[in-house]
């Protein structure tokens, strides 16, 4: 008995990791798979064009596939209850088959931007999803250093509630200021630039184009105050000037982490469309095949 | 320019400020005095500080159990013992259904059921359907005077059908689970109205200042379990049993910390890094001569060199793990003319570590002559080879049991010596904020992690809507160690559960919450030192809040993460990752993380 | 943590990210938010507490969605509205190429894509609803439309335009030479043979300078399977390509420049160079005449030609008899009185043989009507001689009265070479000769010729004198406009007389036919053609009583006729033989044996290779001409080294046998591949199939011997 009960738990702990190779092996993996793939359908091609036959179907063909294929991530990321590899994996062939697509797509077009309405928007809308994809690959590979470099990692939907935090805390801290003749300094100075400053939400502008100028401006002019300052009231200006770093932080935060977003959106509703289209060009296309 | 505070003065916490019962009155210690085993104590052992009496009062409590009554439950981990006064009580030996408890086994679920789930997802938040809420069929919960106690299902046709050992008056049980941190190895019922003593483990402690009575508690140990520890040892693997008999007669055991760390860890959080390494318990300290060869048993422990004016952390020590071999082995092998080794380093217990202390004597004559070369600390191999020289049959084992060793890892010796790290920022990070605890902590590389929230959704989208964690947690470098639940080693949160609701996975060491049966109390979500345990009000299907019919108090639910047992995916956090940047790890070593980051 | 610093405090954990609405934070206790809101607002999207002025916002999700939704929303609408307004004008695959970019001039949307896409004349949805019907009419139908002038319609579709038959025997053609290769199971055409779309190597939509024509190697090797991997390796050698003998014409280059070139001497005494464009002239489109017209030869040939040509050619001779028996011959002229002489040419005896018994009467004749060689003691052959005399003597009479070709039409039936040679020869010349031959003493007052000579008529249709023809003649009669040599008396009689050079003045002529016979032969006598017909004509001999034809000349329109009025007789012909052996006739035919040719007798210069230039190659001088090296042609063009070709072929032999019928051998050395190869390599001229092959055979219709040609 005393044998049996002493049976501890046996951990033997799952580590759930979905990285198998390193991320430079699995770069190397992905661009010989690529090229290799490319050296196939490229033989295809030739062979098709040399029989004469229809390589621009062919090439079209691919390009549909490869358009379906990444597609699917996106019902992937949706349906996560369902074990079909990680979805890091899926986002590795959906990058390396893009690649491809993109190599595809030099060979399918005639030219990069087609003339007429339809097929121009088709390749212009082409172009940006596939823009928009490398710009997401950037994005995603440098924004999170900047993000980490940050003195917090709220998250998004919690942003606006720090905001209010830190407006709570602000004015906390005025509030709480022994009336002294160098309070009404900096009670004055909170209520024209600080107060705004912290109520206010996030403005477009700093959404789309981020800058410290106005973080450091504030700070440089609660600065200039310290000199009509006592210690006590100097550590509340002090105290301020955290807060609107912190607030600057948010802002920040908030522009970056909303580009992470927003570059999503836009590929993912534009490659929507894209398939759209894509459909009725090929169905042009076969249909018009003179024969 | 810092401006010095002024101090705030406090009264340093004593002993028994908080009583274990308060209601425990004179007459009930007077009236426990007069029952065994408390009236064959000899109270003149008891020193001034502690007295019996202080014990009786404020480390125990009496309790009264109806007929059916589970008290303890084989897995759980307890921290008390109980002591039959009147009545009886039954041991099931035989490993009881979990369904008699209770708890439903996890079933995974096939790929229709976790769409159909995914599908169905509920549009309120926390929804839960009646008998998940409430437990309909097996166990009854029901208040024994003021406590929520759980009652096994027909337990007289229970009683006939498993194997089961009565104990009467004066009989002691749940002291192993108590003061070993082990889970309880049998579930305990009563078989009529009983009334039990409850000693908490601190109490326990103290009582052992009486020769018979520690003795009563120790031998036990020694007797069933003691030698089987040892033998898992991969240092005594090859230890005769002859020599193993007289390590397990030489073996002392200790305790060091506070069982209730976690208590404590919200209070030393506060302090400097450095302040908390002095406010742990030593074990062994450096530069002394080694006396004993400690293996931790359980709990955890720290071992720090001193470093500048303070300590720095070189490695942490979990169950298993073996302190001062080096220096024990420096002893055994090194010429007589060359001076002993003194500890390197020093251990300290961190929160509650449960040693087990060979004497240095013994070890020189019945372990070390058994243990590997391969095994050997480096900076003593050198010294045990020139040994060899003189000792032929020696050779004679090794080359015999050559292929035996190169079954183990080279960096077995590592593994023995605990979890060190080149990375020393980081091994203090995980110690000072208990991380090694976890053995699969959610760890997040924030230089990786696009903050898209896919992980919570994933979480969310397997938990009908509502994620078991948020991405936010402690942040060492570019490693974020998110507030889900660690499944840890120690696991605090399951001590005190009056029901059994929380209880861990006997395969997987998951641990899981069983709603039906949680009263909702809030003692998991409280003890739990990471915060990681969210009580959850819970909604009916309409998103109506249950309300207890009772109090029409909000019903509360305990919740956290189960790393998605019953999904076909395996913990969705980690699979929905877009880039790799979320794993969930072991910490109680240190080698997973280390494997990981080093492969990005 | 220093003093002045700031920690953000622990934000509520309570985002469900998968919600549409989250807590606004915006309630007026903003305590609150941190503590008491861990429900978050409802699924609806209100706030949970009763009193609050928190308004939940849209989550992130639900923003993304919106955002996403609309995105996809309008560009559906461009999509919808694109079809809705523009039609098919809305799709535009890519620019057309320059010449079919006309077509669509003044066309819209879907009636410019109509033009090309048989389908595109119902609506998209209209496409849509509509699958493949093959029945409808195809796009290359739409192509043959505009270019049925290039190709036929039946055979467009055909690989090479080419009927099952014909590429099937080709292809066994080239099966025998070919040894089997692993690519004959590679590469198979992606089209049926007798199936191939003109889009198949016709890639519309490519823009305006997109080569719609081009057609790689690789893709020509789909069906010929034989790898090509260059050129010069691969390509099989030709036999006598680019050359081929010319049957109709014999000139041998290689002796011109080699022996007669060197030998001749201009004015400064140096020998004439012997220069391919001297007569190979370039011509517009930049290539060179393949053939050069007679006045490249002129320079050195015309000379010794007209010395040829100018030799007299007898139509008729009166034959002199030994004591003409008058009832047979009636009156015959004295001067053809004596011993037997005179022959019968070949052109009488055309005539004559017309009918059968002077027929025979002239195979009685020794060597087919040569007098001289008469046998005294033989009767019949005198008989013989007297008739066919008659009848020579009734013809001329007959010719005189009615006009030669009306005579010779009634004797001897319709005869276009015939016609063509008596065309210029004048009923006057003939009765004034045969006046003269047989006229006694006359009065000087006496105008106009009298027949007061008598005759037997020999054949009733023969030889018949209508006197209204006379009175015709009598009428029309002009003393003084004599003869004329030419044609074109009835335009123009007054032109001088060959006869009377001094014909302009009647009275001498008057004068000189004074005297009886001696005065009426004089004249005659003197009349010299070389001189007196520089530039030919027909002319009267009095001494030899012959009626003969002088050549002028290239291409003298009756020696012409003469020798196209043999051709057609069998070559053991003696007529045939004896007029082509005549100097005049032979003089043509050592330049043109075509002319005799059996079947396609031609003066002309025809290639008469079996193989079709240009059904499947091209070829153009002019890119060549541009490299200094090549312009000179014998770079390319070698003449043939004699000594080591066979003696009996070009111009010897084609001058040997007077038919000149030659061998089709040439007097170029073969082209050889490589002079082609040496620089038509991938890398520098190009060795595209296409550069010298067609897809489309440009001979149209086809002949077998072509398809062999092209198999070969």
């Amino acid at each position: 008995m005393a044998r049996e009960a002493l049976r501890e738990p046996s951990m033997e702990i799952v580590r759930y990791d979905t990285m198998k190779l390193s991320i430079r092996q699995r770069r190397v993996v992905a661009l010989v798979v690529v090229i290799s793939a490319l050296m196939v359908w490229l033989a295809g091609a030739h062979w098709i064009d040399t029989t004469l036959g229809r390589p621009e179907v062919y090439s079209g063909a691919t390009l549909l596939a490869c358009l379906v294929g990444l597609m699917a991530i996106g019902m992937r990321k949706r349906l996560v209850v369902l074990p079909l590899w990680s979805v890091s994996t899926w986002v590795q062939v959906h990058i390396y088959t893009g690649l491809f697509a993109c190599i595809v797509f030099a060979f399918h077009v005639p030219a990069i931007v087609a003339n007429g309405v339809f097929e121009g928007g088709l390749s212009i809308m082409f172009l940006v999803v596939a823009a928009s994809g490398v710009y997401g690959v950037f994005l995603s590979r440098t924004v999170p250093k900047r993000l980490t470099a940050l003195s917090s990692q709220p998250r998004f939907d919690r942003i606006q509630w720090h905001r209010n935090q830190l407006a709570v805390a602000a004015s906390d801290i005025i509030g709480e200021l022994a009336d002294t003749p160098d309070r009404s300094v900096v009670v004055s100075f909170f209520d024209q630039s600080l107060q705004p400053y912290f109520a206010s939400s996030l403005s477009t502008r700093y959404l789309l184009f981020p800058s410290t100028s106005y973080r450091r401006k504030l700070l440089a002019e609660l600065m200039e105050l310290d000199r009509y300052l006592n210690s006590e009231v100097q550590l509340a200006a002090k105290r301020l000037a955290a807060l609107i770093r912190h607030r600057d932080d948010l802002d920040y935060q908030n522009a970056l982490q909303f580009r992470l977003r927003a570059w999503v959106v836009i590929h993912g509703s534009l490659s929507v469309l894209l398939i759209v289209w894509s459909l009725v060009h090929a169905y042009l296309a076969i249909w018009m095949h003179g024969r | 320019m810092a401006i010095s505070p002024p101090p705030t003065y406090v009264r340093r916490p004593e002993r028994w400020d908080q009583p274990m019962d308060a209601s425990m009155t004179d007459a009930d210690v007077a009236w426990l005095r007069s029952r065994q085993p408390f009236a064959s104590l000899d109270s003149a052992a008891f020193p001034r500080s502690t007295p019996l009496d202080g014990v009786l009062r404020n480390d125990c409590r009496l309790i009264r159990c109806e007929p059916g009554e589970i008290i303890v439950r084989e897995g759980d981990y307890g921290s008390s013992a109980f002591i039959v006064l009147a009545g009886s009580v039954s041991v099931f030996v035989s490993q009881l259904s979990p369904e008699s408890l209770g708890r439903t086994e996890v079933k995974t679920k096939s790929w229709a059921q976790s769409l159909q789930a995914w599908w169905a997802t509920s549009r309120h938040a926390e929804v839960r359907t009646a008998e998940q809420v409430a437990i309909s069929s097996g166990p009854k919960i029901g208040q024994v005077d003021d406590r929520p106690a759980i009652f096994m299902q027909d337990f007289s046709a229970m009683i006939r059908q498993s194997e089961t050992v009565s104990l009467g008056p004066s009989e002691l049980f749940g002291e192993v689970a108590a003061m070993y941190r082990t889970p309880r190895p049998a579930t305990v019922v009563a078989e009529v109205e009983a009334t039990l003593v409850e000693v908490r483990w601190q109490g326990l402690r103290l009582l052992r200042k009486d020769k018979r009575f520690a003795d009563q508690l120790e031998d036990h140990y020694r007797k069933n379990w003691l030698r089987i520890h040892l033998r898992e040892l991969s240092l005594l693997r090859y230890v005769p049993d002859d020599s193993m008999d007289r390590v397990v007669k030489a073996t002392a055991l200790r305790s060091f910390g506070r069982i209730e760390w976690n208590n404590d860890f919200r209070r030393t959080q506060k302090l400097t890094s450095r302040e908390q390494i002095e406010n742990e318990p030593i074990v062994a300290s450096e530069g002394q001569f080694p006396t004993d060869l400690i293996i931790v048993r359980s709990g955890f422990a720290r071992a720090s060199r001193s470093y500048g004016t303070g300590h720095q952390t070189t490695a942490y020590l979990g169950a298993g793990h073996v302190f001062g071999l080096a220096e024990a082995a420096h002893c055994a092998f090194r010429p007589e003319n060359m001076p002993a080794m003194v500890l390197q380093q020093s251990l300290r217990a961190v929160g509650f570590v449960d040693t087990l202390h060979i004497p240095i004597e013994v070890v020189v004559e019945h372990v070390l002559p058994h243990v590997r070369r391969s095994e050997l600390p480096t900076e003593v191999r050198h010294l045990a080879e020139a040994r060899l020289g003189l000792n032929g049959d020696r050779r004679r084992i090794d080359r015999s049991a050559e292929h035996e060793a190169s079954r183990y890892k080279a960096n077995d010796i590592r593994v023995l010596m605990g979890n060190t790290s080149d990375h020393t920022g980081r091994l203090e990070f995980l110690v000072e904020n208990r991380l090694f605890n976890g053995a699969q902590a959610m760890v997040i590389d924030l230089h990786r992690c696009t903050r898209c929230d896919e992980c919570v959704k994933a979480c969310a989208s397997t938990h009908d809507g509502n994620p078991r964690f948020v991405r936010d947690g402690l942040q060492y470098g570019p490693l974020q160690f998110v507030q889900a639940c660690m499944q840890c080693s120690d696991p605090v949160c399951m001590v005190g559960c009056p029901t059994g609701a929380i209880h861990r996975h006997t395969e997987t060491g998951v641990i899981q919450i069983q709603e039906s049966i949680c009263v909702g109390c809030g003692v998991c979500s409280s003890s739990c030192p990471y915060q990681n345990i969210r009580m959850t009000p819970v909604n009916d299907l309409k998103g109506n809040p249950y309300r207890d019919s009772r109090s029409g108090l909000p019903i509360l639910k305990a919740t956290k993460c189960d790393m998605c047992q019953s999904q076909p995916t395996g913990p969705a956090c980690v699979s929905s990752c877009p880039h790799d940047a979320l794993v969930r790890i072991d910490l109680t070593r240190s080698e997973p993380l280390e494997r990981w980051l080093e492969k990005r | 943590m220093r003093r002045d610093d700031f920690e953000l405090p622990v934000a509520p954990a309570t985002d469900r990210p998968s919600d549409r609405y989250q807590c606004g934070f915006s309630c007026t206790d903003v305590g609150r938010t941190a503590l008491s809101c861990p429900l978050g607002p409802t699924a609806a999207g209100a706030c949970r507490h009763e009193k609050t002025l928190c308004r939940p916002v849209a989550s992130t999700s639900l923003r993304s969605q919106r955002w996403a939704t609309a995105v996809v929303v309008v560009g559906f609408m461009i999509l919808i509205v694109g079809v809705y307004e523009y039609g098919t004008g809305f799709y535009k695959p890519g620019p057309l190429s320059a010449p079919h970019s006309q077509i669509l001039a003044g066309k819209m949307g879907g009636a410019s894509c109509a033009a090309c896409h048989p389908q595109a004349t119902t609506s998209l949805f209209g496409w849509f609803l509509t699958g493949h019907d093959a029945a409808a009419l195809s796009q290359s139908d739409a192509c043959m439309d505009c270019h049925h002038n290039e190709l036929r319609q039946e055979t467009a579709r055909n690989a090479h335009n080419l009927t099952a038959e014909q590429l099937s025997g080709m292809n066994h053609g080239v099966n025998q030479t070919r040894p089997v290769s692993w690519n004959e199971w590679m590469l198979r055409p992606a089209f049926a043979l007798d199936d191939v779309a003109c889009a198949t190597c016709h890639q519309e939509h490519g823009g305006a300078d997109a080569r719609l024509t081009s057609l790689s190697d690789a893709q020509c090797q789909t069906c010929h399977s034989d790898r090509f991997t260059s050129f010069a390796t691969d390509h099989p050698a030709w036999d006598q390509w680019p050359y081929s003998k010319t049957e109709s014409i014999a000139f041998d280059h290689g002796t011109h420049a080699k022996r007669h070139f060197t030998a001749s001497k201009d004015e400064s005494g140096n020998a004439k160079p012997f220069r391919c464009l001297d007569c190979h002239e370039k011509k517009v489109n930049g290539e060179f005449s393949r053939v050069t017209g007679y006045q490249a030869c002129a320079d050195c040939h015309d000379k010794s030609l007209n010395q040829q040509v100018g030799e007299r050619l007898d139509l008729f001779t009166l034959p002199s008899l030994i004591q003409p028996r008058r009832e047979r011959v009636g009156d015959w002229p004295a001067a053809a009185t004596g011993f037997y002489d005179g022959k019968v040419g070949p052109l009488a005896r055309w005539l004559l043989n017309s009918d059968p018994t002077i027929r025979q009467a002239i195979a009685t004749l020794p060597a087919e009507g040569d007098y001289s060689r008469m046998d005294l003691n033989n009767a019949s052959q005198r008989d013989a001689a007297e008739t066919v005399a008659i009848a020579i003597a009734n013809f001329i009479d007959s010719m005189g009265s009615k006009g030669p070709i009306v005579a010779a039409t009634e004797f001897s039936g319709e005869n276009q070479a015939m016609n063509r040679i008596l065309k210029g020869l004048s009923p006057q010349l003939l009765s004034e000769s045969s006046y003269r031959w047989h006229r006694k003493v006359i009065d000087v007052g006496m105008v106009g010729p009298k027949q007061d000579w008598v005759r037997p008529t020999i054949r009733a249709a023969a030889v018949r004198t209508k006197d209204n023809d006379d009175e015709l003649l009598l009428d029309e009669d002009d003393p003084d406009g004599l003869l004329q040599e030419d044609g074109n008396s009835q335009e123009d009689p007054l032109l001088p007389s060959p006869l009377t050079p001094n014909g302009t003045l009647p009275g001498d002529s008057q004068g000189e036919l004074g005297d009886a016979t001696a005065l009426g032969m004089k004249p005659n006598l003197d009349f010299d053609p070389v001189t007196m017909l520089p530039h030919g004509g027909w002319f009267a001999n009095d001494t030899r009583m012959s009626i003969s034809y002088r050549g002028y000349g290239h291409a003298d329109p009756v020696l012409q006729a003469a020798i196209e009025l043999v051709a057609g007789l069998p070559e053991s012909d003696s007529i045939r033989r004896e007029l082509l052996g005549s100097n005049p006739a032979a003089a043509c035919m050592v330049c043109h044996p075509g002319a005799t040719r059996v079947g396609a007798a031609t003066w002309k210069v025809t290639p008469s290779s079996h193989r079709p230039r240009g059904a499947f190659t091209k070829f153009s001088h002019s890119p060549h001409m541009t490299l200094p090296v090549l312009s000179d042609c014998v770079q390319c063009h070698s003449l043939e080294d004699r000594d080591a070709a066979p003696p009996s072929t070009g111009l010897v032999t084609s001058v040997g046998n007077a038919n000149g019928l030659s061998g089709a051998h040439h007097d170029f050395a073969p082209l050889q591949k490589m002079i082609c190869s040496a620089c038509h390599t991938a890398m520098s001229a190009g060795d595209e199939c296409v550069k010298c092959h067609r897809y489309h055979p440009s001979q149209e219709p086809f002949s077998h011997d072509v398809l062999d040609g092209a198999a070969k």
